[in-house]
């Protein structure tokens, strides 16, 4: 997809874009679990 | 051409314009202009179900006493109607926007995850199979409101589950859709494109995706929460069990208030692109428009408990969330003196997407002050849960979000197909719709004022009046979409062909210093600093980075 | 809006009878018009001090919102009118950003939040005050009626109130009934709940299946009425404002949320004294089964037109007003 040059630049951007997009879902995930969690322990929103 | 210095390089790379054909093209498509068209046809699929739905509604309304459906079955169409036109029509409509839009404009060849691309596109169409079947199951579709508040959405029959799943799948669509647009914005920009000289599209957007990453898994806690109510003996929600269903109102708006903005910022985007454009002039204030969305974007997570304020809260909860509902005032407020101050001095024309983008401008604006109306808790004790508030919000969605979706498509379907839609028609539709829209929906302020409920399939004789002219004014608008279809089918097929820069100089933005209609992969090389400091124009940024 | 209705009544007659023609061709029925609806366009001030404050904040809000309206929509409109390109309009392309602007604009709305807040928030407290109240009635929801409690020493009874028989006929699928012919469609019941004037009322709100919400907008206050959860709500009619008063649950409750109306019935302290002995006979153990009791043997001037309208409600009244303690 990327041309062809610069392919060190390619690879560690490639990382990053992983590496965001995995902390991004992690979040999501952490928010889901935080609510269900805050409901089993009762807090009041 | 002036303007077609870099692309001069495509001829050589011509083997990147390979594209599948047949049936593969679409089932495995990475390219994010096939999948952003993937996610604009699926919206305008799902807006005409979702309209066929409010035309139901408003045909039992027409007159008093129950002519056509069964109050079970209205409740049904209410509840689907809301969610077909939210989670089916305008927030796949935006990431359609997105999908074709953020690449083009922030000088990168596609999104940064074309394959989970791919994957939250696809995962759409199964969930809206699920929700629709509903329509058939024992019991008939979810009829307790899209909002879905137990005890009462806990008394569905077999549809249930059914609509449990399908929101799973529309929440993980767009949570994964929204992890692709802000790796890309982050990570895909163009050396030398910097923050703050991205088009306010690609900011409005960036903003949206955080509050689809930080409330979509909120509104999937909310229903597996009401899933094991039902299957599971928890009992969350319900009082006999030591639960609470004021907190699933709580937990539900807390994801509710975001979505209102999720489903408006793009729009802002939108008509911050067009009102320059044809006003012939720069955006003003841009870095304070990127603000304002940011303040709008972090003051709606504290003011969600506004659309519940009936439900019996402590003085102080009441007054903290009226005084934070009035807050947001002052962003908005803050936007809407810009786009006055673009247009000042300006030199206007007016062509359809700056007609949608003004009749935006106008509408929005009103819908906004029903909104601060709203806000003052002891009226709001008057208006809450009647017409004024249906009033409200339709106006703050059709005319606000849809409007701006119509006008991003007149806007942008030049420089997507390569083809100029046919003005005149594109006009028709424009008056039409927004004669129509307001024949639909400003009576409902009376009718919520005199004190007719939402949500109910039939009414005393009073509000017949209004009643009526809202129902000719809601098949007018219904109607005149066919229109909207017309134009674009008519565009794709034998539309003119486009200009190089179908608006002229004005509008700027890296997606105009593409050949027209855009290549297959935008940006394979990346946009010189010439033509991004061009493409930056709109923002008057030009040192920023 | 008040300015607008004029001009709607005027125009009011060839446009209804447009849209009865309308109406009779789409749907081959006849268009039920008896009522006129087109001057309908406010809220109502209500016969409580608290509704009438609230009118008064709604009017001021509203106000509010038409001067900044004719300010930015004149500002657009000069725009769109003195700056076109047909008239050969040529742009400033060197106005970019003015930060006095962005302060102006930002610190003129501040100010008049602050001024709206103030007096909302005096009126909130005001409502939110719920000391020495001289009722408690227990209202509940059902899906779909209402059961009011009179549960303060002395009282002791109680009773449901659902949509009155005729109304429930004609408002069945294709019923063949015009409702225009109903009289108060949709807004009557067996048995309305009875309170005096100029009296503190204090509703206990509750519901036993799913959420409800209690409203009458002459009161000026709706509230959920929350299974497991009591709310509270309170009101006090002004003195001389003895009528019935209808609203409807305002919480989408099921199949018939449409139809589970509120009526209210106020009356002078008397008659309600009246009336409340009349309860107690029927609520204590059973005298004399078929009794019949009429609905509201109370005072004549408070009821006469809703009995007058029904005069099949006093065999629907029978079953129902069972008290429940």
């Amino acid at each position: 997809m990327l041309p062809e040059s610069s392919t060190v630049d390619d690879a560690s951007r490639k990382r990053r874009i992983r590496r965001n997009a995995i902390v991004l879902g992690m979040v999501a995930l952490a928010f889901y679990v935080a609510f269900i969690a805050m409901a089993v322990t009762g807090v009041r929103g | 051409m002036a303007y077609t210095t870099s692309p001069a390089a495509h001829d050589t790379h011509d083997h990147h314009d390979h594209k599948p054909t047949g049936i593969k093209r679409w089932l495995f498509a990475t390219n994010h202009k096939d999948i952003g068209t993937m996610y604009l046809v699926f919206a305008c699929i799902m807006f005409f179900g979702g309209g066929i739905m409010a035309l139901v509604i408003r045909l039992e309304l027409f007159q008093p006493g129950l002519q056509f459906v069964d109050p079970g079955f209205y409740n049904s169409m209410t509840t689907m109607h809301a969610l077909l036109m939210i989670f089916g029509a305008v927030m796949p409509a935006w990431t359609g926007f997105a999908n074709w839009m953020v690449p083009m404009q922030v000088g990168a060849p596609d999104m940064a995850l074309p394959r989970l691309n791919n994957l939250s596109f696809w995962i759409l169409p199964f969930a809206f199979t699920l929700l629709l079947l509903t329509l058939f199951v024992p019991g008939g579709a979810p009829a307790g409101g899209w909002t879905l508040y137990p005890p009462l959405s806990l008394q569905a029959g077999d549809s249930f589950p059914l609509t449990i799943f399908a929101i799973h799948l529309m929440g993980a669509s767009s949570i994964l859709g929204a992890i692709n647009v802000i790796v890309t914005i982050m990570n895909m920009r163009a050396p030398g494109v910097g923050l703050l000289n991205m088009p306010l599209f690609c900011w409005t957007w960036l903003i949206t995706a955080y509050l689809l990453i930080a409330v979509m898994p909120v509104l999937a806690g909310a229903v597996t929460m009401l899933l094991t109510d039902h299957f599971f003996g928890t009992s969350f929600f319900s009082a006999a069990g030591g639960g609470d269903p004021v907190m699933f109102q709580h937990i539900f708006w807390f994801f509710g208030h975001p979505e209102v903005y999720i489903l408006i910022l793009p729009a802002f985007g939108i008509v911050s692109e067009i009102i320059p454009t044809f006003s012939r002039k720069p955006l003003f204030g841009y870095e304070s428009m990127v603000y304002a969305t940011a303040s709008i974007a972090f003051l709606s997570f504290i003011v969600w408990a506004h659309h519940m304020f009936t439900v019996g809260m402590p003085l102080a909860g009441q007054l903290f969330f009226m005084l934070s509902t009035m807050l947001i005032a002052i962003p908005t407020g803050v936007k809407v003196f810009n786009w006055c101050a673009t247009m000042w001095k300006g030199s206007i024309s007016f062509e359809t997407p700056m007609l949608f983008a003004l009749s935006f401008l106008f509408l929005f604006t009103l819908g906004g002050f029903s909104g601060l109306m709203l806000a003052i808790v002891p009226a709001d004790f008057q208006y809450h849960d009647t017409y004024f508030v249906v009033a409200h919000f339709h106006y703050v969605l059709v005319p606000g979000a849809i409007f701006a979706i119509m006008a991003g498509v007149y806007y942008w379907i030049p420089k997507w197909t390569g083809r100029m839609y046919d003005e005149r028609l594109g006009k028709w539709h424009f008056w039409l719709s927004t004669i129509g829209v307001n024949v639909l929906f400003f009576p409902q302020h009376f009718l919520g004022l005199a004190g007719m409920p939402r949500r109910i399939p039939d009414y005393s004789t009073q509000f017949t009046d209004w009643n009526m002219v809202s129902s000719v004014g809601a098949f007018m608008f219904g109607f005149s979409q066919l229109l909207f279809v017309y134009v674009i089918v008519k565009c794709v097929t034998s539309g003119e062909k486009a200009a190089e820069r179908p608006w002229g100089k004005a509008a700027h933005g890296l997606e105009w210093e593409l050949p027209t209609p855009a290549p297959y992969h935008s940006w394979e090389t990346p946009p010189s600093l010439q033509v991004i400091t061009r493409g930056a124009e709109h923002s008057g940024t030009f040192g920023h980075s | 809006m008040p300015f607008s209705i004029g001009v709607l009544h005027k125009m009011s007659n060839s446009f209804r009878s447009k849209l009865a023609g309308l109406a009779a061709m789409a749907l081959g029925v006849s268009a039920p018009l008896a009522h006129a609806g087109w001057g309908d366009l406010n809220m109502t001030q209500g016969v409580t001090e608290l509704s009438r404050e609230i009118y008064g904040l709604h009017m001021i809000i509203f106000w509010w919102c038409v001067a900044i309206g004719v300010a930015v929509f004149g500002v657009m409109i000069y725009s769109l009118i003195n700056f076109r390109k047909s008239k050969g309009a040529v742009p400033d392309t060197t106005m970019l950003h003015s930060t006095k602007a962005e302060i102006i604009w930002t610190v003129i709305p501040v100010f008049i939040l602050v001024l709206m807040a103030i007096p909302a928030t005096r009126t909130l407290i005001k409502i939110e005050d719920t000391r020495n109240t001289e009722l408690t009635i227990k209202v509940t929801g059902y899906q779909w009626k209402w059961q009011y409690e009179y549960i303060d020493d002395g009282y002791g009874f109680g009773f449901f109130s659902s949509l009155d028989r005729k109304s429930d006929a004609a408002r069945q699928l294709q019923s063949g009934i015009d409702p225009a012919s109903v009289e108060n469609y949709l807004l009557d019941v067996d048995k309305p709940l009875v309170v005096p004037e100029n009296t503190k009322v204090r509703l206990l709100l509750t519901a036993q299946d799913v959420i409800h919400a209690w409203w009458v907008p002459a009161f000026g206050l709706k509230k959920d009425a929350i299974p497991g959860f009591v709310n509270e709500l309170w009101f006090k009619v002004e003195a001389g404002k003895t009528g019935t008063y209808r609203g409807q649950c305002v919480e989408l409750c099921g199949r018939d949320h449409g139809f589970m109306p509120v009526v209210v019935n106020v009356v002078s302290k008397d008659a309600f004294k009246t009336w409340v002995a009349d309860q107690k006979a029927l609520a204590a153990p059973p005298p004399a089964e078929n009794a019949a009791p009429a609905s509201e043997p109370t005072a004549p001037e408070a009821n006469a037109p809703a009995q007058a309208a029904a005069p099949i409600a006093a065999p629907v009244a029978t079953p129902v007003a069972m008290a429940r303690r």
